[in-house]
């Protein structure tokens, strides 16, 4: 259970703060997979490196199992955009990276790193280095490394922005399969509104300079799931909703700044 | 980071046991044409010595002579046994030395303002010039040659080092922090393989300084090792046997330059293109 509570961040600045994220409240319940949709800029990202603990916020509490977060932990494990690989490791090495820090001896985490690359579709690229593997592949490394320390929270910080469209979506449906097996609390970070309603339990809009929360949206679907559901009329009817706020929000931005240019 | 490739591949010895070698660069002519160079320099060499007779050029065969002489009286190999060991004393010395001090020069600020002016000044300091220096404290012996190796590569390698272990992926130390690495495993795990490539390329152009610097030394005290022999050779003008042993040098330096690409090649094969 992830609970946020009004949440504050500035980034110093030399013409002074900017702030980033305003009033922050939301809760994440065990077992669940929120997205965190935004358009960017509006602190998406920053938040869940907050999450992360890799940066600091400067008021409002976050609680991770009732207790305050100051930094990383075991309980969560981040999925890069960039994938952040090792180029010096081989796929096997990297995805033992986490489980070596923490000690584990290599006949341990070489063995939990073959499993996870087989549960990421990546058996018979055990000793491949990462510059040798495509984006998609890359990204799969970087999941499996996520998943070998066992965290309760997998934050996931835009996974598949930087892949291409098709890859993209046999990602997506990577995910919702790997999720299936390994029950995990998800926070997704995304810019696609399909992406949040194909693979979430609740969406949190996040708008404008500084964020903040427009919305905390249930996504009715069952699971299993899988792609199908992105052609039923409740999905367009969300996706219509979510692009409804979207816009407005937008809107009012572009007014405001076509303002302080006038 | 491209240094140690960009030069491997640019000659033909560079490609021995490179992972590109098995490429298209090699079915070009180019080993042929590094070997032909070489070959038509020596013959060029061959023929102006024989045709111009002149005592400063003695032809390269008659060199050759003079080195089969010179091992068969012993002179050779026992000399360079001599400086092979100052070599190796003072590089390892040197690049343990630098590989400490730049570290701590990059892990801590204190220590860059502190020592980092001067680490550059001596770097900008033509070597040779501290020779005398050397000569004052140590006198005509072993420690001379040792401090004059030490101080030809050691200066370079630190500036060398510390830039490597600057270059910091911030994004890599992230993740590193993530996964709550603690400090020592960021450097063991992201700073140091990310400055390996830097740091072998370094040590290759080091190590040919310390030779240079092993036979400066010795040309100053005239007793020890090859450069001993050059200066006593020089001395009685025997051009020939002068270039015998420069042939010894120019091999002895080879030899480790391609011993140091098979290295690179091998720990940074994760690198190559």
């Amino acid at each position: 259970m992830i609970t946020v509570t009004g949440l504050n961040k500035t980034f110093a600045s030399k013409v002074g703060g900017v702030p980033v994220l305003r009033d922050v409240s939301f809760e994440v319940r065990d077992n669940e997979f929120v997205s965190i949709l935004g358009p960017s800029g509006c602190g998406k990202t920053t938040l869940l490196r907050i999450l992360a603990g890799l940066v600091d916020h400067d008021g409002g509490s976050i609680q991770v199992e009732g207790k305050e977060v100051s930094g990383p932990g075991p309980d969560r494990a981040v999925v890069f955009q960039h994938f952040s690989l090792l180029p010096w490791m081989s796929v096997l090495d990297n995805i033992g990276f986490g489980l070596r820090l923490r000690g584990v001896p290599k006949a341990m985490w070489s063995k939990q790193a073959l499993q996870l690359a087989q549960l990421v579709g990546l058996q018979g690229f055990e000793n491949f280095f990462p510059r040798q593997l495509s984006g998609g592949m890359q990204q799969r490394v970087g999941l499996a490394r996520a998943l070998a320390v066992e965290p309760a929270i997998l934050l996931m910080d835009e996974p598949f922005a930087a892949l291409d469209e098709q890859t993209r979506l046999l990602m997506q449906e990577e995910l919702l399969r790997i999720t299936q097996e390994a029950h995990k609390t998800i926070v997704f970070v995304t810019h696609s509104m399909e992406e949040a309603l194909l693979l979430s339990d609740r969406v949190l809009l996040l708008t404008g300079h500084p964020g903040v929360v427009q919305e905390y949206l249930e996504v009715p679907f069952d699971r299993p799931r899988d792609r199908s559901i992105t052609t039923s009329l409740e999905f367009q009817r969300l996706r219509e909703h979510l692009w409804e706020q979207l816009r407005r929000t937008q809107t009012r931005d572009a007014v405001d700044s076509s303002d302080v240019v006038a | 980071m491209g240094i140690a490739r960009v030069n491997a591949r640019r000659s033909a010895l560079g490609r021995m046991g490179h992972p590109s070698g098995k490429s298209r660069v090699t079915s070009t002519p180019g080993p042929l044409v590094e070997i032909g160079s070489l070959l038509g320099g020596l013959l060029a060499w061959e023929l102006l010595g024989r045709v111009l007779g002149l005592s400063w050029l003695p032809p390269f065969s008659a060199c050759v002579g003079a080195l089969i002489d010179l091992i068969n009286q012993g002179l050779i190999l026992a000399q360079l046994a001599d400086s092979v060991q100052a070599l190796a004393i003072g590089f390892a010395a040197a690049l343990l030395a630098s590989f400490v001090i730049a570290f701590l020069m990059a892990e801590f600020e204190l220590v860059d303002l502190a020592i980092g002016p001067y680490i550059y000044a001596f770097f900008l300091l033509p070597s040779i010039a501290l020779v005398p220096v050397f000569l004052a404290v140590f006198g005509i012996g072993d420690l001379t040659r040792l401090a004059v190796i030490f101080v030809y590569c050691f200066f370079y390698m630190a500036l060398n080092f510390h830039t490597a272990f600057l270059e910091r992926d911030s994004a890599l130390m992230e993740m590193a922090e993530s996964f709550q690495a603690s400090r020592w495993q960021r450097t063991r795990y992201v700073v140091v393989p990310m400055a390996l490539p830097l740091v072998l390329a370094t040590i290759r152009v080091g190590l040919s300084r310390a030779v240079k610097g092993m036979i400066n030394g010795e040309q100053f005290i005239a007793i020890y090792g090859l450069g001993g022999l050059i200066e006593t050779f020089g001395g009685e003008f025997a051009a020939v046997k002068v270039f015998a042993v420069i042939l010894v040098v120019v091999a002895l330096a080879l030899v480790l330059d391609v011993l140091m690409r098979l290295l690179d090649a091998r720990w940074t094969r994760w690198a190559a293109a």
